[in-house]
This record gives C-alpha cells, sequence and structure tokens, in this order.
C-alpha cells in the first residue's frame, strides 16, 4: 500500500467514524461515553474560565534603590499598586456582589420557584452557534430542559447536561422560539431569536396596539418555560396593511455574551406534549355481519 | 503515530478548552476569531506528519464538538478533510517557500468554514449566510492566516524534535 493509499483510506475511516457521530452522536449508548470525555474537559474548563476570570493587570513591583529616596519613591509605588491590585479585586467583589444581590432579588421575588447558581465556564466553540456552557450538570441535579434566568430576565434553557456540566440554548438563538405575551395588552405571540442576537416577536394579531418599551413576558403556553418570566421589551413594530399579523422586534432583556453567574430552575419540569402529537388510533373495524 | 497521539491528545484538549473560554472573548464582529484548533492541525499536518495531522483534525474536531452546541462529528469531519486537503502536496509545495505556510493557511481556514456552514446548515441549525461570511469567515480566515506562520514553525520545531531526521551517511 503506497503512503497516499494508506493516507486515503485513513481519512476515509475517520471521516466514517465522524458521519457516524452525527447520524447517531445523540443516541443514548453513547451517552456514558461521551460523559467520560465531557466529565475532565468541564474540570478543565471550569478552572481555565475561573484562571481567565481572575486575570488583572499587576503591575510589577519597582526594584529597591541604594538612595534612600528613591527606596521611599519604590516604597510607594508598591503601596500604590498593591492598593491598585486590591482595588481591582474590590471592583471585581462588588461587581459580583451586585450581580449575586440581583439574582437573590429575583429569587426572593419567585418564592415558589427553587434555583442553583451556575458560572459561566464557556461559550460555543464554533462561531457560527451561540450555546452557553454552565459549571452545573447532572450532578447537582440540572436536566434538560430546565429554564435558565438572571435578575433581569430569561437567559434560555437547558439542552444538554453531562455531570459537572450542562449547555444552554440563549433565547437569542435562531433555533429557539417562545411562547410569550405582552404585559399591558394580554396579546399572544411567538418570540423567536434572530440571527446576530437580537428577538422578534410573530403572529401578534393587526388589532394589537403595540407601544416601544412594552415589556414582554413567556406566557407558560405549550409548557416549555414557567410564565411571566421578562423576555425583552418591543423596540419597534412592523406593522403592514396587506399583512394579517404583526410583528415586533424586542431587545433582549438579557445580553447573553455578558453573562457570569446565572440561576437555573430546578423545580420546573417542562412538559411532554409529544403524546398528543402521535397518530390517533384508527377505530377497530365492525365485525362483519352475518 | 504513538507520540503523535501522547502529543495530540492534551495539546487539542487544551486549544478547544482556550477556544471555549479566553478565545471566546476575542470574537470580532459577528464571531470571527482565532480558530487554534484549526491552526495546530494544520500546522502539524504542513510540518511533516501527514496521517497525524488528520488524525489530530480528528480529535481536535471531537473536542471541539463535545464543546459546543451544534452535532457531534460536524467539527470532526471539517478538520480531518481540511487537514487531508493540506497533506496532499506532502509539504513539498507548502514548504518549498517561508510565506507558503500563510497561503495554506487561507486556502485551509476559508475551506474549513465554508465545510461548517455547509454541515450546520444540513444539519438544520439555522445560519445566516451572508452574516457567517462577512462576520465570522473573512475574519477568522484573516486571524487564522496570520496565526498560521508562527504556529508552522513552532510546530514544526516540535516536530523535528519528536521526530528527527535520521543521520544519512
Amino acid at each position: 500500500m503506497t503512503r497516499f493509499q494508506a493516507r486515503t483510506l485513513l481519512v476515509v475511516v475517520l471521516a466514517a467514524a465522524s458521519l457516524g457521530l452525527l447520524a447517531f452522536g445523540g443516541s443514548p449508548l453513547l451517552a456514558p461515553l461521551r460523559a467520560a470525555v465531557q466529565g475532565p474537559l468541564a474540570a478543565v474548563q471550569r478552572a481555565v474560565a475561573e484562571a481567565w476570570r481572575g486575570v488583572a493587570p499587576q503591575p510589577a513591583q519597582p526594584a529597591p534603590e541604594a538612595e534612600a529616596l528613591a527606596a521611599r519613591v519604590a516604597e510607594l509605588e508598591a503601596e500604590i499598586a498593591r492598593l491598585q491590585a486590591e482595588n481591582i479585586q474590590l471592583k471585581e467583589k462588588e461587581s459580583e456582589l451586585r450581580i449575586l444581590s440581583g439574582l437573590v432579588e429575583y429569587a426572593r421575588s419567585q418564592p415558589e420557584a427553587k434555583y442553583l447558581t451556575a458560572n459561566l465556564i464557556g461559550q460555543d466553540t464554533s462561531p457560527l452557534l451561540t450555546y452557553l456552557i454552565f459549571d452545573r450538570g447532572s450532578d447537582d441535579g440540572v436536566i434538560r430542559g430546565m429554564p435558565v434566568v438572571t435578575g433581569d430576565g430569561l437567559v434560555g434553557r437547558v439542552v444538554e447536561v453531562s455531570p459537572g456540566a450542562c449547555k444552554v440554548q440563549p433565547i437569542t438563538d435562531p433555533a429557539s422560539a417562545i411562547a410569550a405575551r405582552l404585559q399591558t395588552s394580554r396579546d399572544q405571540g411567538i418570540v423567536q431569536g434572530q440571527l446576530g442576537g437580537g428577538l422578534e416577536m410573530r403572529f401578534i394579531t393587526q388589532q394589537t396596539r403595540l407601544e416601544p418599551g412594552e415589556v414582554v413576558l413567556t406566557s407558560g403556553l405549550g409548557g416549555a418555560y414557567p410564565p411571566g418570566i421578562v423576555i425583552g421589551r418591543v423596540a419597534g413594530v412592523q406593522q403592514l396593511n396587506y399583512e394579517v399579523l404583526q410583528r415586533a422586534e424586542l431587545i433582549p432583556a438579557v445580553d447573553p455574551t455578558r453573562l457570569e453567574i446565572v440561576l437555573i430552575i430546578t423545580n420546573f419540569t417542562p412538559a411532554d406534549l409529544s403524546p398528543f402529537f402521535q397518530a390517533t388510533p384508527t377505530a377497530a373495524p365492525a365485525p362483519a355481519a352475518p | 503515530m504513538t507520540r503523535t497521539l501522547l502529543i495530540g491528545l492534551p495539546l487539542l484538549a487544551l486549544a478547544a478548552v482556550l477556544q471555549s473560554t479566553v478565545l471566546a472573548a476575542f470574537r470580532v464582529l459577528a464571531g470571527g476569531g482565532l480558530d487554534l484548533v484549526l491552526v495546530l492541525t494544520l500546522g502539524w499536518t504542513l510540518a511533516g506528519d501527514w496521517q497525524g495531522g488528520i488524525v489530530w483534525g480528528f480529535l481536535g474536531g471531537l473536542f471541539l464538538d463535545l464543546l459546543s452546541g451544534g452535532p457531534l462529528g460536524a467539527q470532526a469531519l471539517a478538520l480531518v478533510l481540511t487537514a487531508y486537503l493540506a497533506s496532499l502536496t506532502e509539504g513539498q509545495f507548502w514548504r518549498s517557500h517561508v510565506l507558503l505556510p500563510l497561503a495554506a493557511g487561507l486556502t485551509a481556514s476559508a475551506a474549513y468554514h465554508l465545510m461548517m456552514i455547509t454541515l450546520l446548515t444540513t444539519a438544520g441549525h439555522a445560519v445566516d449566510l451572508a452574516g457567517a461570511l462577512t462576520g465570522v469567515m473573512l475574519p477568522s480566515v484573516l486571524i487564522d492566516t496570520l496565526a498560521m506562520l508562527p504556529a508552522y514553525h513552532l510546530l514544526r520545531g516540535l516536530h523535528a524534535v519528536v521526530y528527527p531526521e535520521p543521520v544519512k551517511r
């Protein structure tokens, strides 16, 4: 076998393996294997994310000089550097406290729900996709379908879980669709993610009066999300006289690109509506007349 | 091949994690940025380990897939095919001039992103073609190309250490 043939054979085998994964990657049979690889990978990811989060510019310590004055300057510079580093750390803590206060405030306002805090440890490795990776997984009781929120509103929902991490599809993902209602008029529609990170509310009747700034909430229809979570605000309306329905552009309440800590609602289980979409059994044929 | 795997496994796992954490913070326009795993795979392929480069593409792609919400196997397939395309000349062309790895980086990065757009669209993911081409592919190709030169020379050095040339008598 020539080198070229060997290489071509290798490519064919690996491409076939990739295609096999593409076809059967979601199979439950592969789940233990995925978990075995994802576990250590998530641990490394968590460590790198924490190290990266803690990176702050550390000014170099000045070298001590022989003369007293230079020594004093060096001492003061060191003190400034220490205070600057401390100031950066305090600002970081303040920012973390502000986020946590918002989350506590939100949790207090919705006491019926149970929450689990999660830290962002990664984003999708493909720039064409928008999934987020958090440091909570099946070991913490997280399951597929759980909603994810912050104090400002809805982030998305869990779409994949490994023992130590979970992947979340943000509401701004183009494949995301949420049953929603307008806070003032109570009219309903569907909020879909847009390419580029925006939101659009569709299927709003022409009779609905839409005002910029109006709050849009989850309606709870479909059972995928609990009702009453803020999705965003109306930014613009597209109302055409020849169309049956109108659309509204929304500003998301949460910017998924600026997340650090979120809350996963753990006592909400998405409704399984699949039995309603299965074919209705046909009536048994009537017995033949004697 | 054992040495290729021993170096590749930890290096590519770390590169995939860095791509998901640190490098994700430096994305420009609609998400364009450095595809570290692609650059490493390509660099190793051009450095002379043509079969090993293809295996690196598969492993690196799997790590990327595990840290992505996309279909498992998509990035692995795209990287295997990209490494294979880069290996076709067995380095004779790309290594004939110091700047030619740049051209290899440009061609391979463009091919990789086009394959990813095709695979994700085929798998049912909504991809804005215009945005993906101008906001993701264009800046990524540029950044990958610029990163290719230092990466290639570093990996060529590493390759020489791992697989030293036999002394000719």
